[in-house]
């Protein structure tokens, strides 16, 4: 892992990795979607409706993937002082946000149908949103500094003091009784769907991580590039 | 499987199609953004490197 | 005096001073609950129901209201670099700040609170778990504001930003804190949330040094 701390290393990994993770994104989505949407059958309890499980699991997922990768290089940038790992940190923290603002509006819209209303203020839900603010909370606190290094460090330990949400929503399903269903792929004895199902479920859930991996590269080189702009800038201004 | 039945998703389409369009929508929109910032600042990048070599060439 | 309790001792001594800040916390508590029955309307029965939300978030909106003068003037007038170069663990002195913090706003508020019970119209019996709700919520309050105030040292519109940080941390002790009125209101014993409120404040207690500590030592680098 300190092999990458060195930005010219580690920006020469992600831009080889970057179509990959491009290529993965396109063609696992595009065949989820069309396992999703056509051969996958309807359920029998939910009908139609389970189709919308194909958007809202993966993107779940991603939401507390993203905060446990933000968390986590938060972490290592506080730890080690690698600069790297902010930047990873900054660039995933809008994609999480993303991630989870779809959770929260695909389980408002398979709601609406399944249990007659668009929100409940149960456990699950609530820590999701919970964790929407916490992401909001990142992102002005990253930006609110004059000196961005100064952000980068409060805004680590922030995501760092955060990250004890993340196994309060893995667990609320379990530990409150709620509308809300209880895990039935990630479970001790094995998953509890068909694999009709499992099959579109998993494929868009390869295909949401390859696109956060995509997306993130993007967002770090742009940082990278912002970061030279302005020592660039400060040269000039100097000369 | 005619082309009805399929927007209709057994009566629930006004609640699959929104959540399949909502999730497109957000994830082009923040991947077009992060793109368009990233060729910004190549660009930006590029501009004062050129600057700079400008600069540094004047005796 | 030991030099924990020295810095309790002054910073209750600077709020006394200032004394309006305390005063201004327990007023705009008071006024925040008012403006419920005037908007919700008069009714009783409507009241009670809510009475113990209603006096819970009003409680979350003042603590939160004081808090980031907390390291404020210290960071301003450069006393804050002192208190990082001290031979005193910063950890303790985050503790010892957020001490202070609970008793120049926390302590006023639970000593209003029934006052504002009354004019909610709640039942007499929940009086007593309310009071302790919130004398084992209201720590946590002081603990999980302290590391915001902190993080948010030196940056733009930090008050708004602090409540930003601030607020989604606050809700699990709003939810237990509510929740335990509402249990003994309903008759069956708000032991389990008054364990967990408590639960709350320990792990707050043994977590936000850390996290306190480590953003007051980067704001004063």
């Amino acid at each position: 892992m300190h092999r990458f701390a060195n930005p010219t290393r580690f920006l020469k990994l992600i831009s080889a990795l970057q179509p990959w993770a491009m290529g993965v994104s396109v063609l696992c989505l595009a065949a989820g979607l069309y396992f999703a949407l056509i051969v996958s059958p309807a359920d029998y309890q939910q009908s139609e409706t389970v189709r919308i499980m194909y958007v809202h699991v993966p993107a779940s997922w991603m939401a507390m993937f993203c905060y446990s990768a933000m968390a986590g290089a938060s972490a290592v940038g506080l730890i080690w002082r690698h600069l790297t790992a902010f930047v990873v940190a900054r660039a995933t923290a809008p994609i999480g946000a993303a991630f989870t603002f779809l959770a929260l509006a695909t389980g408002s819209l398979w709601g609406k149908p399944m249990w007659g209303t668009w929100w409940v203020w149960d456990a699950r839900l609530t820590s999701v949103l919970i964790l929407l603010f916490l992401y909001l909370g990142y992102m002005a606190l990253e930006g609110a500094f004059d000196d961005r290094s100064r952000g980068a460090r409060a805004a680590a330990i922030l995501a760092i003091v955060g990250a004890v949400n993340v196994p309060i929503i893995k667990f609320s399903v379990d530990w409150w009784n709620t509308l809300h269903q209880p895990a039935s792929v990630v479970k001790i004895d094995g998953p509890a769907i068909h694999s009709s199902m499992l099959t579109p479920l998993l494929l868009m859930a390869m295909g949401y991580t390859a696109f956060y991996f995509w997306v993130m590269f993007v967002r770090v080189r742009a940082e990278f590039n912002d970061a030279r702009i302005q020592a660039l800038r400060l040269r000039q201004t100097e000369a | 499987m005619d082309f009805n039945t399929f927007i209709d998703m057994g009566g629930y389409g006004a609640f699959i199609w929104p959540s399949y369009g909502l999730s497109a929508l957000v994830l082009v929109a923040i991947l077009w953004q992060s793109r368009a910032r990233l060729k910004r600042s190549g660009a930006e990048l590029e501009r004062l490197r050129h600057k700079d070599d400008v600069q540094e060439d004047r005796p | 005096m030991s030099p924990l309790f020295a810095l309790i001792a002054r910073d209750i001594r600077l709020a006394v001073r200032q004394g309006a800040d305390s005063m201004m916390v327990i007023v705009f508590f008071v006024l925040v609950v008012v403006l419920f029955p005037l908007g919700i309307g008069p009714e009783p029965a409507i009241l009670a129901r809510v009475a113990a939300g209603v006096i819970w978030v009003a409680a979350l909106l003042a603590a939160m209201l004081s808090m980031d003068r907390l390291y404020q003037s210290d960071h301003e007038d450069g006393s804050l670099e002192l208190l990082v170069l001290s031979p005193l663990p910063l950890e303790l002195q985050f503790l010892a700040k957020a001490a202070a913090h609970w008793l120049t706003t926390g302590l006023p508020l639970i000593i209003a609170a029934p006052l504002l019970g009354v004019f909610l119209n709640m039942r007499a019996e929940g009086f007593g778990v309310l009071l302790a709700a919130l004398a084992l919520g209201t720590p946590s309050l002081s603990l999980i504001g302290g590391v915001g105030a902190a993080l948010s040292l030196g940056a733009r519109r930090s008050g708004v930003l602090l409540s930003l940080l601030v607020l989604p941390l606050f809700i699990p002790v709003l939810i237990f804190g509510v929740s335990a009125v509402d249990a003994s209101l309903t008759g069956l014993g708000a032991k389990a949330q008054l364990l967990i409120l408590g639960g709350l404040l320990l792990g707050a207690a043994a977590l936000t040094p850390w996290a306190g500590a480590a953003a007051l030592r980067q704001a004063a680098e």
